[in-house]
């Protein structure tokens, strides 16, 4: 569970990116978050994983505090940043073992092979991972998240570069772990995902989150006989 | 056309060469202490440059010989640019993350080619204001030269290096587009920068043999204009150059104007045919090892060690990284030793001079205080913990949302410096101990001090980088050359430099015991003092990193 209470946070003195967000993602929820770019979706994220400290307000990621609490806080999710260009002179092992040991996981090796061959990238683990094309160094990022089993996971447009079946698997992966009774929490521009895959969407633009709820409800108040797409376009133009 | 190579001139020149300066976190808006830090950094080399100039000019003038030296330093400057551009043109031409975005662009290939040309000029004229302006600005005040003689210095200090970095980049051109260096990208660039440090430790050697006459700098001179005048067939621009400025002649410099200009248009159409052969098939990903991970690629490790293998490998396996932060630290001890015993003559004449050095350092405090000022000098060249955070780019974010304290994290980053700075010199150490049979009491007390002085410097590059971290950069060259905080790693050397100079001047009378103790208290005590930032204040570290 992810809870964001009265949460604020300025790059540049008087505007704010984030103003006032307050969100509680519940256990069992697969939760999207959209919003137009520049609308302080990634800083919200940077908040929540503690890559940025909020101004104001707190956040709790299973009752841990992200800012008071931090290594707890930081054992509960699994992120996928937006960028998967990370220690690329790495082999794609060593990587994922790597995040093993800071995440003392045990069992690795099945975890590995499952996650890898689910993905279908276990053949070229021995590869480094500058060798990799995007949607490949996206696959490895998002297993290392997933390796420690973490209750909540994070993920900064996650479908970016993947290729259909692993969207595919991803997606599933993402519905078992809600279902669960675990937490999914990722930002997309996709929004044919977003209206498929989320229990509740948020919206935020130039900071504000504009809405909260389930797609239904966006469309009841706001467009009632258009897209999602026409939804987002209405509440965001509005803003 | 010309409007669209100049305006993509001034974009890579300004990614590559301003914005990797002024972008730099914390420089942005910059402060007078690093105006004042980056005038005396460029005054101090400025004076060097001017004060050897002087003494070589004020020599040859006694021989009357003096133009020679203007031919030297035509010399230096296209060699200098040659063997610099030889380097820098492969990976600006080639190896740049700025070629991702370029290709799809509609730009010909002969456009890209002239903004990255222009590119590499300017980063030359960078070496050229100490190797060409400087010496040739002193030559004209030391000969009362006239205002023509200055301007004719701009114009060819302007010039001069067109023709050796157009034969640079011919050369990677015609390399790139017949042989897939892309494969071997890390090997080439590893090797090339061996052999540009094995260059320089051979001139070193030759340099450093021994005290020099006027009458042997002067034969040396000749030498030099002698290799000038053989390399004139392959260098026209040389001896125009050198013609223009020597006989201030206006037709040697239109000559010189002339060759460079057409050499340049002539590279740019041939560059039509021949930039994107390399380029896109520079740009494409290699194919993939077939080994497949079995059990023993599953192993479990403890944190700390995982942490700091990481960091090994990442530091060793990018040849920019290796070549730029940790090569230089470690041939330098080596290059040193070399050049010792060439000056000294030799390992047989040392065994004979030992026991001389015994009988004028009894008590040993000599040898401790030059022992950790050469360390001091040595570590100059170790830029690992300074660069630390900023080479993982925009992936050091990973630092704040894994479960490891952040004072940690800096910490295992900071291990590699650590061994890397101290290991190789203390090996060196101990050799040069042995076969200068010094005494060991001195020797061992040296070591444990450079090797405090050692986990210091690492502590403070950590927290300098963290301060002024430098993520966003087209080139992981920008991480090192570019990057400022290296001259606060060197400040701080030079600071620590002073406590072992006042130990050589005032306390040379103690004994050896009580030097030590006063140099292992200062080292322990600003070490301790860095720790304890680190561990305290690690929050206000982790700041810019976002």
């Amino acid at each position: 569970m992810i809870e964001i209470k009265n949460v604020s946070k300025s790059y540049t003195k008087g505007i704010k990116s984030v103003d006032g967000l307050n969100l509680t993602i519940n256990n069992g929820e697969i939760f999207g978050f959209l919003g137009p770019n520049g609308a302080g979706k990634t800083t919200t994220i940077k908040m929540i994983t503690g890559i940025l400290d909020a101004d104001e307000g707190e956040i709790l990621i299973d009752g841990f505090n992200i800012e008071k609490q931090p290594m707890e806080a930081k054992r509960q999710f699994g992120f996928v940043p937006d960028s998967p260009d990370i220690f690329l002179s790495l082999k794609a092992i060593e990587y994922l073992n790597f995040l093993c040991d800071i995440y003392g996981v045990e069992d690795r090796e099945n975890k590995i092979v499952n996650l890898t061959k689910k993905f279908e990238i276990y053949d070229v683990l021995n590869n480094k991972l500058e060798s990799f094309s995007h949607g490949m160094r996206q696959k490895i990022v998002l297993i290392g998240a997933l390796l420690h089993n973490p209750n909540n996971w994070i993920l900064d447009e996650p479908m970016t570069g993947l290729d259909p079946k692993s969207s595919f698997d991803l997606k599933e992966m993402m519905r078992e772990h809600a279902d669960e009774g675990k937490t999914v929490f990722f930002s997309t521009h996709v929004l044919e995902v977003a209206e498929k895959m989320c229990d509740r969407i948020g919206i935020i633009s130039k900071g504000k989150l504009l809405f909260v709820g389930t797609v239904e409800q966006a469309r009841e108040q706001f467009a009632k006989e258009g897209s999602l797409e026409k939804v987002f376009l209405e509440i965001t133009e509005n803003a | 056309m010309l409007r669209r190579i100049l305006s993509l001139s001034k974009v890579l020149i300004k990614t590559n060469i301003i914005d990797a300066f002024s972008k730099q976190q914390g420089l942005g808006k910059r402060k007078l202490s690093t105006i004042i830090l980056l005038i005396l950094a460029y005054g101090y080399l400025c004076v060097i440059v001017g004060i050897f100039s002087y003494e070589t000019i004020n020599s040859l003038m006694a021989f009357n010989q003096q133009t020679a030296f203007i031919s030297l330093v035509c010399l230096i400057n296209v060699i200098s640019t040659l063997f610099e551009t030889v380097f820098t043109s492969a990976n600006i031409l080639y190896f740049s993350k700025d070629n991702e975005h370029l290709l799809p662009l509609p730009f010909q290939p002969f456009e890209i080619f002239a903004g990255k040309l222009n590119t590499l000029l300017v980063y030359s004229y960078f070496s050229e204001i100490f190797l060409g302006l400087i010496p040739l600005f002193v030559y004209g005040y030391l000969t009362k030269a006239s205002i023509i003689f200055y301007l004719f210095t701009v114009i060819v200090f302007l010039i001069i290096p067109v023709v050796p970095l157009l034969l640079s980049a011919m050369i990677m051109m015609i390399v790139m587009s017949f042989v897939n260096l892309s494969k071997h990208k890390g090997l080439f660039q590893t090797l090339s920068v061996i052999l540009a440090i094995a260059v320089s430790m051979s001139i070193s050697l030759y340099s450093s043999s021994g005290e020099t006459t006027p009458e042997q700098m002067l034969a040396m001179f000749n030498q030099a204009d002698g290799l000038a005048k053989s390399l004139y067939p392959y260098f026209p621009t040389l001896k125009f150059a050198s013609e223009a400025l020597i006989n201030l002649s206006i037709v040697s410099l239109l000559l010189l104007v002339a060759i460079s200009v057409i050499a340049y248009f002539v590279m740019i159409v041939a560059s039509n045919k021949l930039y994107f052969k390399g380029v896109v098939g520079n740009s494409t990903t290699g194919s993939y090892s077939k080994k497949k991970v079995d059990k023993k690629d599953f192993v479990k490790a403890n944190v700390a060690f995982s942490y700091i293998a990481k960091e090994f490998r990442c530091l060793i396996r990018k040849p920019v990284y290796f070549t730029q932060c940790v090569l230089p630290g470690l041939m330098l001890p080596v290059i040193m030793v070399f050049t010792f015993m060439q000056g000294v003559g030799g390992i047989d004449k040392l065994n004979a001079d030992s026991s001389k050095i015994a009988d004028f350092d009894k008590g040993g405090q000599l040898t401790f205080s030059v022992l950790i000022l050469i360390c001091l000098f040595m570590s100059l060249y170790t830029y690992v913990s300074i660069t630390a955070v900023s080479r993982d780019g925009k992936a050091a974010t990973f630092m704040k949302y894994i479960p490891i304290p952040f004072y940690q994290q800096l910490i295992y980053k900071c291990v590699p410096d650590m061994l890397l700075t101290f290991v190789p010199n203390f090996l060196v150490f101990v050799y040069v101990s042995i076969a200068l049979k010094l005494p060991v009491l001195p020797v061992v007390f040296a070591m444990i001090v450079f090797a405090i002085f050692a986990i210091g410097r690492s502590f403070f590059g950590i927290i300098i980088d963290c301060k002024k971290p430098k993520h966003n950069f087209t080139s992981e060259y920008q991480v090192v050359k570019s990057n400022f905080s290296i001259f606060y790693d060197i400040v701080y050397n030079f600071v620590l430099i002073i406590p072992s100079v006042l130990s050589l001047i005032f306390l040379s009378d103690l004994p050896l015991m009580v030097v030590f103790l006063i140099n292992l208290l200062v080292h322990s005590v600003l070490t301790l003092g860095l720790f304890n930032y680190i561990s305290n204040k690690d929050f206000k570290l982790a700041q810019k990193i976002y």
